[in-house]
């Protein structure tokens, strides 16, 4: 594969090429050379997780009326609940976290999510990528939104989305680099210098987004091949996702990513995304249809941590959902939409070993709609203080990648 | 611009060359027309606007409309025979005759052979049958001695083969146990076991075939649209072996009808039913929603509707008991007896399992009486205003513009309640628009993966024989067929598709089809001027021609397919 200094200088000097290094077609960048190495890596559950049985109110009585069939049996019990703080306990099939919530490493914020009513996937979805639910014409994320607050770097990729299409959380003018979720370096026939040459052609008129697009795809296939090229010389087995969102048992995403990360210390945002969380029918306890997309999220997360080594301790995790699953289970022993979930903290910085929420209870009186866990802390307060204390995000610039929010209450209380 | 094919002729009669012809049938006039060019600039004379550019500019904006893309020849038969001729032949896809090979391979559908029921009690026996497979290696790997009683019979193999499938399918179900043990040492798969595998590569071979060498373009880019509109994702169990019959029995004879009629076909067909969870809807206890929900919020009003949440509650209650016929692994006909039978695909009411109370779906009431409400409520849903607009908003971006403009859809909505809800009605009024042959919309759409892989093999004039290396691509980019696991489809607008990555993987794409040599295609290496001609030279820039020109010989048909240029359409 072509050594990517030499596929510069013949870019460079070739009268058709117009790709300068470092540099894209939109990049925004305030002049500051970046020093800080924090990184923030946020993981979306497409399908609204049932929260409520992944960090399970156990001290709750209503909790097992609720839940009679799916209810996840308490700390002690064979397959029970992993017990967290008295109160709450974790599905079993997550316990491969457990490590790092003894760490203090690992924290959850319950009763969190979006304000807006919506029970509705893509619309709930959607607000929690632009980060301003309930307007419906955003069409920029924060994530992008947020790569615009750090510097460029004269070098390396900033930001990176894992999937073959660009999802709206990272829309927007700054560039964020998408990775094949198989995550190797994959050989192009537009490492050819002639094919690459041909095609610089095609592709120059940068005042066209197409052309633009080609660009940065070309500059990140060549950056992310050299680091993966490093991270695997070793021939260790990469196991593909063949693209499919979905987890599986066996999946290695979180060494892949802990690798990809390691060999590029520009990379500071990277957004990755789960489905088949949406558990109408038959949604299991500790083992069955949730439980055997948890196992392998858990295990992922367990590797890239592990994999991160050092520079864990500058990266905080981000797992969240566009909304939680009704209180009560259905009649096909699922759940169905509902509105407050968990977020959960993994991270070097991450006061852990704490499930922080304002605690209403499962009390009919309680719920959202008479259904639901309330949302009793917003996402968006809990995305900014992890912004503003591990990236040193200014208010300012908070201000930006979340307009219009005001909420000044702390994330992280206990009630 | 509103000139039918009769006036043509007329005009073409006036002619020198009128006298001649015109005792011929009107079906002689018709294929002679597209070889005399001197008949062919009187009659273009309007429709072209005041430069031949102009023409040029609408021909190729309509066959990018209304096809999946150029094929060798298509400008030049539409040109001649007119657009608005073009136009009104696609709107009448039953007037078109078929292509051979897509004919033969529809003629290969094994499901098409059954029933849906019987293919329900076929995916249930090959699920078994497999299941019972892997238990059988496992004990082989664990001891080296016969299977234990109760593994599928060896001997009932050979009893089988002079079977129908459904017939071995059957009397697996029906003997689990009668078989004695045998000493194989490794069991031979049963015939059956690929049926799933042969069904869905049928199935996207097929969908393929269609899309890519159909004459019935506009029809294919219909049926496409309303899979995506009433989307089921074959991955979710039955889905996969009934998408087949989705497609064919439910989409199909109403892509072009009346919409009201491809929401009742949808809502009783069995993929539906068991895609969003209706099957297990029921009175008892709470209700599954989760159908009702998208019917509303996908299907018909919209998110912006102005239908609430009780409205779907309502509407759940309403389809409660709508159902399938399921077979238990004991094999059986009990779950179906005894229910309605609803439509003939398989759907299946049990009133059992039905709320009977009155219902207030928004705004009306519906009295309980049986299966009787779920027209009703159809009714109420596809008449609603917001219905209309939803409709006519998403064929204006589909056909026209991501953002359509708002007096198009508006006008395409009068319509839409003038002509009761008919698709072609609609459609003949979107391309008699003004702004669809507005210039700034020429070449503008960026391609969905589905798209910018069909009309590459339509410019080299492929045909599929396998189409697993299609659907590979296609899966890569994001689009598997039939793969799209939420309900509300896949979208057709820029901002989802247009990623760095993955246009880069178009380019290596162009690239392979460029070499002529594509797995499972069958075509000619293709000669980069005549790509430039069937595509329309007027497509690409200078800078383009240029580039192309002075690409290595053998890059240049992979440069034209890959230029930005054929990124849109």
């Amino acid at each position: 594969m072509l050594d990517r200094r030499e596929f510069l200088r013949l870019a460079a000097i070739s009268s058709l090429a117009a790709i300068i290094p470092g540099t894209r077609g939109w990049a925004f960048s305030n002049g500051h050379e970046d020093t800080s190495h924090k990184r923030l890596i946020v993981i979306l559950l497409r399908g609204a997780v049932d929260g409520l049985n992944v960090v399970a109110p156990y001290g709750d009585r209503q909790y097992y009326d609720l839940r009679p069939k799916i209810g996840i049996q308490p700390p002690g019990t064979n397959d029970g609940l992993l017990d967290l703080d008295g109160h709450f306990g974790l599905n079993p099939a997550a316990r491969a976290l457990m490590p790092f919530w003894q760490d203090k490493k690992l924290a959850f914020v319950h009763a969190s999510g979006s304000p807006d009513p919506s029970r509705s996937h893509f619309q709930a979805q959607d607000y929690m990528e632009t980060g301003v639910p309930g307007k419906r014409a955003v069409s920029t994320g924060w994530l992008n939104r947020l790569v615009q607050t750090m510097p460029a770097h004269s070098v390396g990729v900033r930001a990176v989305s894992v999937g073959p299409v660009l999802p709206r959380i990272c829309a927007g003018p700054a560039s964020i680099a998408s990775v094949s979720s198989k995550v190797q370096p994959a050989l192009s026939q537009l490492d050819n210098p002639r094919v690459a040459e041909v095609f610089n052609g095609l592709y120059a008129d940068k005042s066209d987004e197409i052309c633009r697009a080609y660009a940065e795809g070309m500059d990140a296939h060549h950056e992310i091949n050299d680091d993966l090229t490093e991270a695997n010389k070793d021939a260790e087995q990469m196991a593909a996702n063949h693209g499919a969102p979905i987890l599986r048992s066996g999946d290695q995403y979180g060494t892949q990513l802990a690798k990809l990360l390691t060999k590029a210390p520009s990379m500071r945002v990277v957004f990755m995304d789960f489905g088949g969380w949406d558990t109408h029918v038959n949604q299991g306890t500790g083992v069955g249809t949730l439980a055997r997309r948890l196992s392998p999220l858990a295990g992922g997360l367990a590797d890239l941590v592990n994999g991160l080594g050092p520079a864990f301790k500058d990266t905080t995790i981000v797992v969240m959902s566009e909304f939680g699953r009704t209180a009560a289970q259905n009649v096909n022993n699922g759940t169905d939409h509902g509105h407050g979930n968990a977020m959960w903290l993994l991270g070097g910085n991450v006061d852990g070993g704490k499930v922080y929420a304002r605690w209403g209870g499962l009390a009919p009186s309680a719920l959202y709609e008479g259904r639901d866990l309330q949302t009793t802390t917003d996402f968006r307060a809990v995305l900014s203080s992890v912004m503003s204390e591990h990236m040193g995000v200014s208010k300012a610039a908070l201000a930006q990648i979340f307009p219009g929010f005001n909420n000044k209450l702390d994330p992280f209380v206990r009630t | 611009m509103d000139r039918s094919f009769r006036s043509q002729t007329n005009t073409y009669h006036s002619s020198a060359l009128g006298n001649l012809l015109r005792s011929c049938s009107s079906i002689i006039i018709a294929l002679t027309l597209a070889f005399l060019p001197a008949a062919q600039a009187a009659n273009q004379a309007d429709l072209s606007g005041s430069q031949a550019g102009d023409g040029d500019m609408k021909v190729r904006h309509a066959i990018n409309r209304l096809s999946f893309g150029p094929r060798p020849g298509d400008i030049d038969r539409v040109r001649s025979m007119g657009v608005q001729a073009f136009i009104n032949e696609q709107l009448d896809p039953a007037s078109i005759a078929e292509a051979e090979s897509v004919k033969q391979v529809e003629s290969t559908s094994e499901t098409a052979k059954e029933s849906n029921e019987d293919l329900l009690r076929i995916f249930r026996a090959v699920q078994s049958e497999r299941n019972s497979i892997s238990a059988r290696r496992a004990r082989q790997e664990d001891a080296p001695k016969p299977p234990a009683p109760g593994g599928k019979a060896q001997a009932g193999q050979s009893a089988l083969a002079g079977q129908s499938a459904l017939a071995g399918a059957l009397s697996q179900t029906q003997d689990p146990m009668t078989a004695p043990a045998q000493a194989v040492p490794v069991p031979k798969e049963h015939p059956m076991i690929d049926y799933f595998d042969r069904a869905r590569r049928q199935f996207l071979l097929a969908k393929l075939t269609r899309d890519i060498e159909s004459p019935r373009q506009l029809d294919a880019l219909m049926i496409e649209f309303w899979f995506n509109h009433f989307n089921v994702f074959t991955e979710k169990e039955f889905d996969g072996i009934l998408i087949g019959s989705y497609e064919n029995d439910a989409i199909r004879p109403h892509a072009l009808g009346k919409f009201k009629d491809l929401v009742r076909a949808t809502c009783f067909h069995p993929a539906m039913l068991w895609y969003l969870d209706n099957s297990q809807n029921k009175a008892s206890g709470s209700v599954n929603e989760n159908y009702a929900r998208e019917l509303m919020e996908l299907h018909t009003l919209g998110v912006d509707g102005g239908y609430s949440q009780k409205d779907v509650i309502e509407l759940a209650r309403v389809l409660t008991g709508l159902t399938i016929a399921t077979y238990m692994r004991t094999g059986g006909l009990a779950q179906v007896h005894g229910l309605q039978k609803i439509g003939r695909q398989g759907a299946y009411f049990d009133i059992r399992q039905h709320d009977m109370g009155t219902k207030t779906l928004l705004g009306h009431t519906i009295v309980g009486s049986g299966a009787g409400e779920i027209d009703e409520a159809l009714e109420i849903l596809t008449r609603h205003p917001s219905t209309v607009h939803h409709i006519c908003y998403q064929l204006a971006q589909y056909f026209l513009n991501d953002q359509p403009p708002a007096s198009l859809v508006d006008r395409l909505a009068a319509r839409f309640v003038s002509s009761d809800g008919e698709i072609k009605a609609v459609l003949r009024e979107l391309f008699a628009s003004d702004e669809f042959w507005q210039p700034q919309y020429n070449n503008s759409k960026f391609k969905t993966p589905l798209r910018y892989a069909v009309s590459t093999l339509r410019a080299v004039d492929a045909h599929v024989q396998k189409a697993d290396r299609i659907g590979g691509f296609l899966t890569q980019q994001g689009q598997r067929v039939y793969g799209c696991l939420t309900p509300d489809g896949y979208k057709n607008t820029k901002d989802l598709w247009l990623d760095p990555d993955a246009l880069l993987h178009r380019i290596e794409f162009a690239m392979t089809v460029g070499s002529g040599k594509v797995n499972g295609i069958d075509m000619k290496p293709p000669d980069y001027q005549q790509l430039e001609q069937t595509i329309g030279l007027s497509t690409f820039t200078p800078n383009t021609i240029a580039v192309v020109d002075k690409a290595p010989k053998n890059l240049r048909a992979a440069a034209v397919l890959g230029c930005p240029e054929f990124m849109r359409y």
